[in-house]
């Protein structure tokens, strides 16, 4: 349990998340502190709980127990403050498919409460700096997957919130905008703003992250920076140890050898 | 107010993008637009007629009742047929629960339907006020006050039943219940014609007593100078309103912060573990050796889309709103035959037309295994034919219902084989003309977890999905009235009737079928991609 010096070092703290459907657990008491400046990975494999927890610790699903803060403020006491100070790359791109991508970002930067000005001089920034010019005035549902991932994140960061919540950045996104998400990211980083991404790449969040959570069934098997986390091992093996690694036996797919006849 | 500009600019620029992008859009918008104008003059006329008359109060209610209906009715009948706000799109952004509510009531205010309601709106008091120009300003309120109704209602039904779906249990209870609710309103309104003067006066006393009826008595009521009696009525609907409004803010607020993740928007994982089970079977080296009619593409895909008709949210609603829809449709047109000149079995291939959505959609639907589908090679013919067959339960199903309970009511059940047997020769009609559609204009359905929610918000193909099943309907309702017609000419339905029926019925679909595969002028991937777009 952080003590309260070690609170104010912090951007993120989840106490006890805990969320149910039915009789299943989907996030067991989860505990995670971020500290400010860093990059968090949150690692696990398919259907662990990351998007679950993260959709809770970003307001957008109500947890059955625990509590989140976000820069000092209970998240699920006063959602407008926390939302305010955040910004979300969900997994599931939910975005205004008929407008362009302009507008996309125009509309997010008004409805954040950004005046005419600043939100079209953003705008434009932001189209400037991923390389969107040209498919500014294209609608977003004829953006390619890597296209909406940097519109979205575009959009997420538009209001300078002070922690950035990203799952699954570079899922389906090529590798050259997958390394020019990264260089935003670096920068914004570096500029003094958190950012917690959940993936279950290895090498993106070893090469990305100061910090990491390895999640498994719902709970957090292990936690820390990441060097302490995977103690002298690569990362992989350190998230194969933790989770337990499954193997396959061939007998179970006989079948694929018809192929040879 | 800033931000409710935001909203209303925000609205205007989905709604102008997608009438100035896609000339398909486009046509939908503008079809649909003199579709609804017409109806909103027909208004006008019925009110300004009704309210001339000491005894229109009973139309004026009718009147305002339907249209209500029509409201909260359409978006779970049709798919919707105008884009609205989605809320989950607005998750993630520091608005207070007045300010989403504000700013999603002010955007709901702006599209097609909005604008039709209000063209006809206008009219009635336009129209009113020249006969009884002292009425004008309580004609106006009592227009404002059906205006808000209409968006307010709709928007909590929507809302309401869409936080109900989270649970399979109370979605289902929900469809039931918000079908039976419109289906026995609806009832109440054509039954009219056909009941005696007590039964006429008891459902014209309770719609007075419904917010939209009583808004119907309000008008009727300011025409002929009773001011007092206006009011009250018109007090009693904003309070209702007001209520209507407050729980709606709640289930707003509640419904943006309940979103399943992982499976989001679909059925839970433990649901659809085997969603593509067929598939297996249809692609396999072997199966596609293997002879036999059990191992045929088409029986392979029937049985998947059978399983789907179960798991699917979206497809078991509309199987239980076109039972409640369709089968009371049929009681009311048999108890209106005469048995001698027009056996009331004829009335069962009109009721097709109640599960009619499933099957102008063939290609729409579970749209996401689609590529899948296609990916093992099956042929398009195959696989037109596989959904249609697997359709046809949605349209048998509220004839066999309405057959059911026009053997409880009348007391004969000499007709009920005929009609159970007329309804399956009859299916293929409109399956065949859902073929053609699908793949003229394939538009997806997301297999979302509410099937109240707005299928083609946002994408700019509300209207065009209106549009669609207007055209469908109207072509099975041609190609259907030769089943009908020969029904009715035999007097009695017998077996030669029911060839005769399944004869004209298998030659549609096949047509259909054919056409759509010769019409198809991309390939089967393209098509398949042109529908995993829309699912975005």
């Amino acid at each position: 349990m952080a003590t309260t010096d070690d609170a104010t070092q912090l951007a993120v703290r989840v106490v006890g998340l805990r969320k149910t459907y039915g009789t299943r657990v989907a996030v067991d008491s989860v505990d995670l502190s971020v500290p400010r400046c860093s990059f968090f990975g949150v690692v696990g494999p398919n259907g662990a709980g990351k998007t679950t927890s993260l959709r809770m610790i970003t307001g957008l699903l109500k947890p059955d127990a625990g509590t989140v803060e976000i820069d000092g403020i209970e998240v699920w006491s006063d959602l407008v403050a926390a939302k305010a100070r955040i910004g979300v790359l969900p997994d599931d791109l939910r975005l205004f498919e008929r407008l362009t991508g302009a507008e996309l970002l125009y509309y997010v930067a008004r409805l954040r409460r950004l005046d005419e000005t600043t939100a079209r001089r953003r705008t434009t920034e932001v189209l400037r700096a991923m390389g969107l010019e040209n498919e500014a005035t294209q609608l977003v549902t004829d953006y390619s997957q890597g296209t909406r991932k940097k519109i979205a994140l575009g959009a997420a960061i538009l209001h300078v919130p002070k922690v950035l919540f990203l799952d699954e950045p570079f899922e389906s996104v090529d590798p050259v905008s997958a390394r020019l998400l990264q260089d935003v990211l670096q920068q914004y980083r570096a500029a003094g703003g958190t950012v917690v991404l959940s993936s279950h790449v290895m090498e993106t969040v070893e090469r990305l992250c100061d910090h990491v959570a390895i999640v498994h069934a719902g709970r957090v098997v292990a936690s820390g920076p990441i060097d302490e986390v995977r103690a002298g091992r690569s990362l992989e093996q350190t998230f194969l140890d933790a989770v337990g690694a499954r193997e396959v036996r061939l007998e179970q797919l006989d079948w694929l050898q018809t192929l040879a006849v | 107010m800033d931000l409710l500009r935001v909203f209303a600019r925000l609205k205007t620029r989905l709604l102008v993008n997608a009438a100035t992008r896609s000339g398909r859009a486009r046509l939908g918008l503008l079809t649909l637009s003199v579709v609804l104008g017409a109806t909103m003059v027909s208004f006008v006329n019925v009110v300004s007629r009704a309210a001339s008359r000491v005894d229109g109060g009973p139309r004026l209610s009718i009147a305002f009742t339907t249209m209500w209906i029509a409201w909260i009715g359409l978006p779970f009948l049709l798919g919707g047929i105008d884009d609205a706000i989605d809320p989950d799109r607005l998750a993630d952004l520091p608005l207070r629960r007045s300010e989403l509510a504000a700013g999603t009531l002010v955007a709901a205010c702006i599209g097609v339907l909005p604008a039709a309601t209000i063209v006809g709106l206008v009219g009635m008091v336009g129209a009113l006020t020249i006969r009884h120009p002292a009425a004008f300003a309580f004609l106006l309120v009592v227009a404002i006050a059906q205006f808000l109704l209409c968006i307010v209602g709709s928007r909590l039904l929507v809302t309401v039943m869409t936080r109900a779906s989270r649970s399979r249990r109370a979605r289902d209870l929900g469809v039931v219940l918000a079908a039976a609710v419109s289906s026995g309103l609806w009832m109440a309104i054509q039954s009219l014609p056909v009941a005696g003067p007590r039964t006429r006066s008891r459902i014209n006393a309770v719609l007075a007593w419904t917010p939209p009826g009583a808004l119907g008595r309000a008008a009727h009521d300011a025409a002929f100078s009773r001011y007092a009696m206006s009011s009250g009525r018109v007090a009693f609907v904003l309070v209702m309103v007001g209520i209507m409004a407050r729980w709606w803010t709640v289930e707003l607020a509640k419904s943006i912060g309940t979103r399943r993740s992982g499976a989001t928007g679909r059925e839970r994982p433990r649901r659809s573990r085997r969603p593509h089970a067929g598939v297996a079977v249809l692609g396999s080296p072997s199966a596609r050796r293997a002879r036999g009619p059990i191992n045929h593409p088409v029986f392979v895909i029937v049985r998947k889309e059978l399983r789907y008709l179960l798991r699917s949210p979206y497809r078991r609603a509309s199987l239980i709103v076109g039972c409640l829809f369709g089968a009371p449709f049929v009681l009311l047109q048999s108890m209106r035959l005469n048995p001698e000149t027009m056996p009331p079995v004829a009335a069962a291939p009109i009721a097709l037309l109640f599960g009619i959505a499933i099957s102008h959609n063939l290609l729409g639907l579970d749209a996401s295994s689609l590529w899948i589908e296609l990916g093992t090679g099956v042929r398009l013919r195959d696989l037109l034919l596989g959904r249609a067959l697997a359709a046809a339960p949605t349209l048998v199903a509220p004839v066999w219902m309405a057959a059911i309970l026009t053997v409880v009511v009348r007391r004969d059940a000499t007709a009920l084989v005929p009609t159970l047997a007329l309804s399956i020769a009859a299916a293929g009609v409109p399956l065949g003309v859902g073929a053609l559609i699908s793949v003229l204009v394939p538009f997806p359905v997301a297999d979302d977890s509410s099937p109240f929610g707005n299928h083609s918000a946002m994408t700019g193909r509300g209207c065009l999905v209106a549009l669609v099943h207007a055209v469908g309907l109207v072509a099975s309702a041609i190609l259907l009235s030769p089943v009908f017609a020969f029904a009715v000419s035999r007097r009695r339905v017998d077996l030669q009737t029911v060839v005769g029926c399944a004869g004209w019925s298998v030659v549609v679909l096949l047509s259909g079928v054919w056409l759509g595969e010769r019409f198809s002028d991309r390939r089967p991937g393209a098509l398949a991609e042109t529908i995993l777009n829309g699912l975005r």
